[in-house]
C-alpha cells in the first residue's frame, strides 16, 4: 500500500475511528492521539494489509485497544480519578436535577452512559455509526448473538427509564 | 402518530430493525412535529450529534507528515547505512590492489635481479671456464670412485671359497670322533 492508497482508503475512516475512541476516553485530545497512533500502526502493517478481510473491522480494533490502553493509563494517574469520579456523579444525577437544567438531551446522554460499558459501545456503533451486526461483532470480538442482546437490552433500558420519567411526570 | 412510524419504532425498541429501517424512522422523527414523539426525536438527535462529530484537516496534514518523516527517515538510515559500507569498501578494495599489485611488482623484479659481476666479458669468460673446469675435474673424480664399486661385483666368487669353510668343519668334526674313541 503506497501513500494515495492509504489516503484514499483508510484515512477516511479517521472521523469514525475518532468517535469511537472519543466515545471510549471521552477527551478530545486523547482519542486524536488515539487515532494517529491507530493510523500509525495501521501504515506500518500495510505490506500485512492483503491477509485483512474487513479492513475497516480491524482499524476500528486497534483504535479500540488503543483507547482502552490509554484509558487504562489514564486511570492511574490520581489526578485523572478525580475526573472521573466527578463524571460519575454526574451520571447519577437525579432526573428531577437535569429536567430542572430542562434539557432533554442532556438527560438522554445520561441515560446512555449509565448504560453498562459493552451495550453502550454496541449501540454506539449501531445507533451513531450504523454498522450492521456482523461488523460490530467483528470489531468487538464476540458473537453476532451477543451484539443483538446487548443492543435490545441498552435500547429496553432506555425506552424504561424515558417512560419511567414520563410516568412520574417529571 | 402515524402506523409506519409507530410500527418502526416498535421494532426499533425491540431492536428489530435494520439499518435501512433505522435510516427510515430517523427521516420519519425529522418531519413529525408530533409532541408524544419528542423523547424519540431527541434520541435521535442527540445520535445525530455525535456523528457530526469529526477531527479537522489539520489532523489529515499532520499524520501526512508524520508519515512522510518516518519514510524519510527509514530511507535515510538505508542509504547513510550503504554509503557507509560502500565508502569502507571501497577504501579496503584499494588497498588491497595496492597491497597485491605491490606484491607482485615486488616478486616479478626480485626475479630478473641479476647482477654482473665481472666488468668485461673476457674475465666473465675465463671465470665461467675456470669453473666448468673444477666442476668437470671433480666429476672425474667421482667416476674413478665408482669404478671400485665394479669389484664388488667379484665378490660372488670369494664368496663361493668360504662354502669350502664347511668341509672343513665336517673334517674338524671326524677329527673329534678319533678322539672320542681315543679316550
Amino acid at each position: 500500500m503506497d501513500v494515495t492508497r492509504f489516503k484514499e482508503e483508510i484515512l477516511p475512516l479517521k472521523n469514525k475511528l475518532y468517535r469511537f475512541s472519543l466515545h471510549i476516553v471521552k477527551d478530545e485530545e486523547l482519542a486524536k492521539d488515539v487515532v494517529q497512533e491507530s493510523l500509525i500502526k495501521v501504515w506500518e502493517k500495510r505490506d500485512e494489509l492483503h491477509q485483512i478481510q474487513n479492513l475497516e473491522a480491524w482499524c476500528m480494533q486497534i483504535t479500540r485497544n488503543k483507547s482502552l490502553d490509554k484509558l487504562r493509563s489514564k486511570h492511574v494517574k490520581k489526578t485523572d480519578l478525580f475526573e472521573v469520579q466527578l463524571d460519575t456523579r454526574k451520571e447519577r444525577d437525579t432526573p428531577l436535577a437535569v429536567t430542572e437544567r430542562g434539557d432533554l438531551m442532556k438527560r438522554i446522554m445520561g441515560l446512555i452512559e449509565a448504560l453498562p460499558d459493552r451495550q453502550k459501545e454496541v449501540m454506539h456503533l449501531r445507533d451513531i455509526e450504523g454498522y450492521a451486526y456482523k461488523e460490530i461483532a467483528d470489531m468487538l470480538g464476540i458473537d453476532i448473538n451477543l451484539v443483538k442482546t446487548n443492543l435490545f437490552r441498552a435500547r429496553r433500558k432506555l425506552k424504561e427509564s424515558l417512560m419511567k420519567v414520563d410516568a412520574y411526570g417529571l | 402518530m402515524d402506523f409506519k412510524t409507530s410500527e418502526l419504532l416498535k421494532k426499533y425498541w425491540e431492536a428489530e430493525t435494520s439499518p435501512q429501517e433505522e435510516m427510515a424512522l430517523k427521516r420519519l422523527l425529522n418531519e413529525s412535529t408530533e409532541p408524544e414523539l419528542e423523547e424519540e426525536k431527541v434520541l435521535f438527535a442527540h445520535f445525530e450529534k455525535k456523528r457530526s462529530v469529526e477531527l479537522d484537516d489539520a489532523f489529515d496534514a499532520q499524520l501526512l507528515a508524520q508519515i512522510g518523516q518516518m519514510e524519510e527517515e527509514k530511507g535515510a538510515k538505508v542509504i547513510s547505512l550503504k554509503s557507509y559500507f560502500r565508502q569502507y569498501a571501497s577504501i579496503a578494495a584499494a588497498v588491497l590492489v595496492l597491497c597485491i599489485s605491490g606484491a607482485l611488482y615486488y616478486q616479478q623484479q626480485k626475479q630478473y635481479e641479476v647482477e654482473d659481476t665481472f666488468d668485461s666479458p673476457e674475465l666473465a669468460y675465463a671465470e665461467l671456464k675456470k669453473q666448468l673446469l673444477m666442476v668437470s675435474q671433480y666429476m672425474n673424480k667421482g667416476q674413478e670412485a665408482l669404478k671400485e664399486l665394479n669389484n664388488l661385483s667379484k665378490v660372488p666368487s670369494e664368496l663361493g671359497e668360504l662354502g669350502k669353510l664347511s668341509e672343513a668343519s665336517e673334517g674338524l668334526r671326524m677329527l673329534k670322533e678319533m678322539n672320542v674313541e681315543n679316550n
